[in-house]
């Protein structure tokens, strides 16, 4: 079991430095190759990153919920599913914050703020807490059945915030642009809609390492804690 | 307390569990006074925190009134199945072969009950002490009830659904109010906005959509019901 384990984290994290080559690539492409924004000068090159990120963190929940479903649906598979969540959620907390954090940096040359308290930079927050609030719950349970099913309780619950971010720009007055590039006839070049994709591409196989890393990490551990309590 | 019966249909089993929650609540009359109790020294002690001249402002007597709402929920939810637990009625309750989304919704019910029990008479003293103005009683009190009524479903149905998965957690005091804000926000939000609103003091911004709030409000209860009746397996076990 260890061993299987052991092979399978060595086997993706040798995708990882591929996955961030390719990232990194994406990247220079976004900075060096695409032109200057009319308005925003070179300020905008930031959606590089975090339209990505965000993208990833609505990725990441939506199939944390997902794997959660199947794990009730499935009973065989529930112990995997849970598995399969925990790291979607770990992936999506990390890219919820990033997502703030780059949106914060990018907020204060165009808006003038750090922060504001627009519907989208709201509910991502929630989204972010939430994530939060998964991982504390399982810490705070010992008895690892409840653990499992009220893990998956809450990753379907933290799927809710997902649309009412999505569409909050949409739906209520706010500071934040809506969407640029989902939109029919929105205002981006399509250069500049071409390298977002390549940057969205990029991320979501570097992701997707990081997800089969940190899910061979998370089968380790309990298998560890199994062991040590000679379950 | 009416007999369990492995037959009993849903709706009675959902009465049941609607009726033995009152009746707890009825023989612990402290529980229901001390809410009130606490509301209303809350509603003494705000107007001292933003400063006596600034409360006189719609948008915060408004926030105030909410604010103070948050509390009593937080209060009520916190501890929502603590006496079945402790008393093992729920565990009676999974044995006799009630239907798990029953027990669900009797205490949504119970909750959204008890919460506006408590919310009327925080309500006229609220009126009271915070001046609030007879224009804006009369526009703002045709609104209030269909408003706090929704706040109260949405709210029970978030706070019934945590409630269940926190039950087996060593730091539940902690956790309730980490799950339960966040989730429960966009229900606040959409309260306290449409409140707000109808007072004729606000001045009301361009672009103002009451109808994305009210869809909010009412689409939030729906959301969370339906992944309750789903969940409901999952989230009692025997």
């Amino acid at each position: 079991m260890t061993a299987q384990l052991t092979h399978t984290y060595k086997r993706w994290s040798r995708l990882f430095v591929p996955a961030l080559v390719l990232q990194l690539i994406a990247w220079w492409l976004g900075i060096f190759w695409v032109g200057t924004d009319k308005d925003q000068g070179d300020v905008y090159r930031i959606i590089f990153v975090h339209v990505p990120v965000a993208w990833c963190a609505f990725m990441w929940i939506i199939l944390a919920a997902g794997f959660a479903v199947f794990g009730f649906v499935k009973k065989k598979s529930f112990e995997e599913m849970d598995r399969s969540a925990h790291a979607a959620i770990n992936l999506g907390t990390v890219f919820s914050a990033l997502a703030l954090a780059t949106g914060s940096i990018w907020g204060r040359p165009t808006w003038g703020v750090w922060w504001d308290w627009d519907p989208r930079l709201t509910s991502t927050l929630v989204m972010f807490l939430v994530c939060c609030a998964y991982h504390v719950l399982r810490s705070f349970t010992p008895d690892i059945q409840s653990r499992r099913n009220s893990g998956q309780i809450v990753a379907i619950l933290a799927a809710v915030n997902v649309p009412i971010v999505y569409f909050s720009v949409n739906i209520w007055r706010s500071l934040h642009q809506p969407q640029t590039f989902v939109r029919r006839g929105g205002s981006a070049s399509s250069d500049i809609g071409l390298v977002l994709f390549a940057n969205l591409i990029a991320m979501i196989l570097l992701t997707l390492v990081l997800y089969k890393m940190r899910r061979t990490a998370i089968a380790a551990q309990e298998s560890l804690e199994a062991a040590r309590e000679g379950r | 307390m009416a007999t369990v019966t492995s037959g009993q249909n849903w709706f009675a089993s959902c009465r049941l569990v609607f009726e033995y929650s009152v009746r707890s609540v009825f023989i612990r009359k402290a529980s229901w006074a001390g809410t009130l109790a606490f509301a209303a020294c809350l509603a003494i002690l705000f107007p001292f925190s933003f400063g006596t001249e600034l409360i006189q402002k719609a948008e915060i007597r408004h926030g105030a009134f909410w604010a103070i709402n948050e509390f009593v929920v937080a209060l009520t939810v916190g501890r929502l199945f603590t006496t079945e637990a402790e008393s093992g009625i729920l565990e009676m309750m999974l044995a006799a072969g009630l239907s798990r989304s029953a027990i669900l919704f009797g205490k949504i019910l119970f909750v959204v009950l008890y919460l506006l029990s408590v919310q009327l008479p925080l309500l006229a003293v609220w009126i009271v002490f915070y001046n609030v103005p007879n224009a804006a009683l009369f526009s703002v009190l045709p609104t209030i009830f269909p408003l706090l009524l929704l706040f109260n479903l949405g709210t029970g149905t978030i706070g019934a659904l945590l409630a269940c998965v926190t039950a087996r957690s060593t730091g539940r005091d902690l956790l309730m109010p980490l799950l339960f804000y966040p989730l429960q926000l966009s229900v606040l939000l959409a309260a306290v906005s449409l409140a707000t609103y109808t007072d004729p003091a606000v001045v009301m911004l361009a672009g103002t959509q009451g109808s994305s709030w009210w869809t909010l409000l009412t689409g939030v209860p729906v959301v969370f019901l339906a992944l309750g009746v789903l969940l409901s397996q999952a989230l009692f076990q025997e």
